[in-house]
């Protein structure tokens, strides 16, 4: 006699119970954020918005190219290095995260019941304010060969 | 924890010849260098305080820490500390494409670093299989999953300084290796931050720095053999494995030493054709790198700029 398990498929439900579980790390992060305003010494830029979107609950940050963050185009290797513009401190803004297990545009992966439905929406995308990222400084080196060279302070290396 | 090293005579040191106050945190030795000298003593204390403060939260190898009471339910909420760190590996995350992600844990204790450096070194040999010892705690949170890695440390030198600055002109602080500057250097000019490439016995290149952070990644450290063969800290997050790049070791300056550190990583996890698309979310970033064929290729701003990022 072959065994029929009731229920969604666990794949499913292990799918639901990591997005639960991611949102709410991240949701207990954007509760905190609100205590904590740790400054960057660099000047926000317009950003433009960027969306992560989740390719499944295993994946919750997958690998792709984002779009740019910053308005002004890609830097290429051998760009010469931009003007030197003032950089003011700034407060860190706050994240906003959406948490896809409770975002409307996620949907219910749970029936009022509580029973996990077979086939719960896509999870929400997180996303983020433009300001919650860190905003790109200016390089603005004066030329090295107009420095004397001093004794070395340290050493990078891995550790 | 030991205390940072007292200065016999601090107001006594030339300026160019400052000694570093040292202590140990996170695994490593950390360095702290300040003017003016007199303030050496009380920074150093500050630092090491703020340092322990990281490290009780976020290590996963203190059975005890913010982290791992987190990871096993035994706290529900983390510190506005612990926030902040998540949320901005988290920024991190999104700003890498997930190339450099907190979310690796699981894939870095299936290869069998589950106990500090510190204590395989005392226990086992480096080069040994690998676990035993500290296991992850079996919780059932997110928090389980996380491990911050270099991005702590990065984070936690870039707060320091933050912490250092009111009470001093300038001060330089290395932490294993990853160096945040601020201000500039005793007697008005940068800091010299020598850069280390493997197989070479002198740097190959001596840096400026009059801000920022400088940081290095390699596969050759924090390495080791376990049953599935040679195996390295940083996972690739595509493949949940230690990064097989063409790029064994590799240097960012940056804005911060969070970031250089983020650079880096990404760097020997995605191998040199990542270094365009690192251009594009960190357009300052200068970088240097050392491929499998021993090649070393820094970019020409590390011999020919003094690295500034706010005036």
């Amino acid at each position: 006699m072959s065994k029929t398990r009731s229920g969604p498929p666990l794949s499913v439900s292990l799918a639901i119970a990591a997005i639960v579980g991611f949102g709410a790390i991240v949701g207990v992060v954007a509760a905190n954020v609100t205590d904590t305003q740790p400054a960057d010494l660099v000047q926000p830029a317009p950003l433009t918005e960027i969306v992560a979107t989740p390719s499944g609950p295993g994946d919750l940050l997958p690998y792709r190219p984002l779009p740019p963050v910053d308005a002004s185009p890609p830097v290429a290797a051998d760009s010469p290095p931009p003007q030197r513009l003032p950089v003011i401190a700034a407060a860190d803004p706050a994240v906003i995260i959406t948490d896809p297990a409770n975002s409307p545009a996620g949907g219910s992966a749970a029936t009022a019941a509580g029973t996990l439905s077979p086939t719960p929406a896509a999870p929400a995308p997180i996303v983020l304010t433009p300001t919650a990222l860190d905003p790109a400084p200016v390089r603005g080196g004066e030329p090295i060969v107009q420095v004397e060279a001093g004794p070395s302070h340290g050493t990078t290396r891995a550790s | 924890m030991a205390r940072p090293a007292r200065l016999e005579h601090p107001s006594e040191a030339p300026a160019s010849v400052l000694m570093p106050v040292r202590f140990a945190a996170m695994g490593t030795t950390v360095s702290v260098i300040v003017h003016p000298v007199d303030q050496a003593e009380a920074c150093g204390e500050r630092l090491r305080t703020w340092f322990e403060q990281v490290e009780s939260a976020a290590s996963r190898f203190r059975p005890e820490s913010e982290l791992n009471r987190l990871a096993t339910g035994a706290q529900a909420e983390p510190s506005p500390l612990l926030a902040a760190l998540l949320r901005k590996s988290l920024a991190v995350a999104l700003r890498s494409g997930g190339l450099v992600t907190p979310f690796v844990r699981p894939a870095l204790e299936s290869f069998g670093y589950d106990v500090s450096f510190d204590q395989i070194a005392g226990s086992r040999p480096a080069a040994g299989s690998p676990g035993s010892g500290l296991r992850r705690p079996q919780g059932d949170t997110a928090w389980a999953e996380v491990d911050f890695g270099g991005t702590g440390k990065g984070w936690a030198v870039d707060e320091g300084l933050r912490r250092l600055a009111p009470h001093c002109d300038g001060a330089f602080i290395d932490a294993g290796g990853d160096i945040g500057v601020f201000g500039p250097a005793p007697g008005g000019g940068p800091w010299w931050i020598d850069v280390d490439a493997p197989g070479r016995d002198d740097p190959p290149l001596r840096a400026a720095l009059r801000g920022g952070g400088i940081a290095t990644s390699s596969v050759l450290r924090r390495a080791w053999i376990g049953p599935a063969g040679p195996a390295h800290h940083l996972i690739d997050p595509r493949s949940q494995r230690p990064a097989q790049s063409d790029v064994v070791q590799a240097t960012a300056w940056a804005r911060s030493t969070l970031w250089a550190e983020v650079a880096t990583k990404a760097l020997v996890i995605g191998g040199r054709g990542m270094a365009p698309e690192i251009r594009t979310w960190l357009p300052e970033v200068v970088l240097a790198t050392t491929t499998r064929d021993g090649a070393f290729e820094p970019d020409p701003a590390f011999r020919e700029e003094v690295l500034t990022c706010a005036t």
